[in-house]
């Protein structure tokens, strides 16, 4: 997995690249990739973390662990978290698991 | 129609999940007409052998876990470990019935996705059997 990363005035936007997954078997690194976004947010005044899932057509539970996780970490700071791009099939995870409750999908 | 069957054993790495989702995509994904039902059994395979590896056999890479396949009117796929079983309180999780303060949980999808996404999830003594239709 690789990032590539945005930044605005209001948010830092990743983009996964290069896998298609998050699952139990790349999630370590995963989060050793985000973990310094996720910082940088916490101690900044940006609104704002949104993650594109254009690439993405796989995630399981210990994926959704990570999201419920980065999203604990914003909501202290009253920050968001949002998902964009995703992929009918992806929704419909976040749909019967209710994810989609707190955590904003575009 | 031919009846198949197939089985791969892994050791206890979640490195090894990827060969597995090789040979299953290999073997089966051209069965399936639909491809949310393929995506919804990879799903549940992806969650059982998690599942087997961390719980089953605590990630002992001396513990190995057994994917079986039989592909006939349906799809069922086995998989086992050498643990000792998942709880029955586990087995009847239900993510209808998901409590508003375990929204934000962090564990415990994983049976619920199981059996949300697969038409039937068999649960034997150290074993679960994933069912899906597949035409």
């Amino acid at each position: 997995m690789n990032l590539n990363i945005k930044k605005s005035n209001t948010q830092i936007q990743i983009i996964f690249i290069d896998d298609d997954r998050i699952d139990a078997t790349n999630l370590k690194e995963i989060q050793g990739l985000l973990s310094p976004y996720v910082l940088e947010i916490q101690e900044s005044e940006l609104e704002e973390l949104e993650l594109d899932f254009s690439s993405i057509n796989f995630i399981d539970s210990s994926g959704l662990a990570m999201i419920i996780n980065i999203y604990k970490k914003l909501l202290s700071k009253n920050q968001n978290l949002t998902i964009i791009n995703s992929s009918t099939f992806i929704q419909e995870i976040f749909n019967v698991t209710k994810l989609d409750t707190f955590i904003n999908l575009r | 129609m031919k009846k198949f069957t197939s089985n791969m054993t892994i050791t206890s790495n979640l490195k090894n999940i990827k060969k597995v989702m090789t040979w299953i995509e290999a073997d089966l994904k051209s069965f399936f007409k639909n491809e949310k039902k393929y995506q919804s059994i990879i799903l549940g395979l992806q969650e059982a052998i998690t599942n087997a590896i961390i719980h089953g056999n605590k990630l002992n890479e001396k513990k190995f876990v057994n994917i079986y396949y039989c592909l006939d009117k349906k799809l069922k796929i086995t998989i086992e470990d050498e643990g000792k079983g998942i709880l029955a309180e586990n087995q009847a999780l239900d993510i209808s019935k998901i409590k508003k303060e375990d929204i934000y949980k962090e564990s415990k999808r994983g049976i619920m996705l199981m059996k949300h996404f697969c038409d039937e999830v068999i649960f034997n003594k150290n074993s679960v059997t994933l069912v899906m239709q597949y035409e």
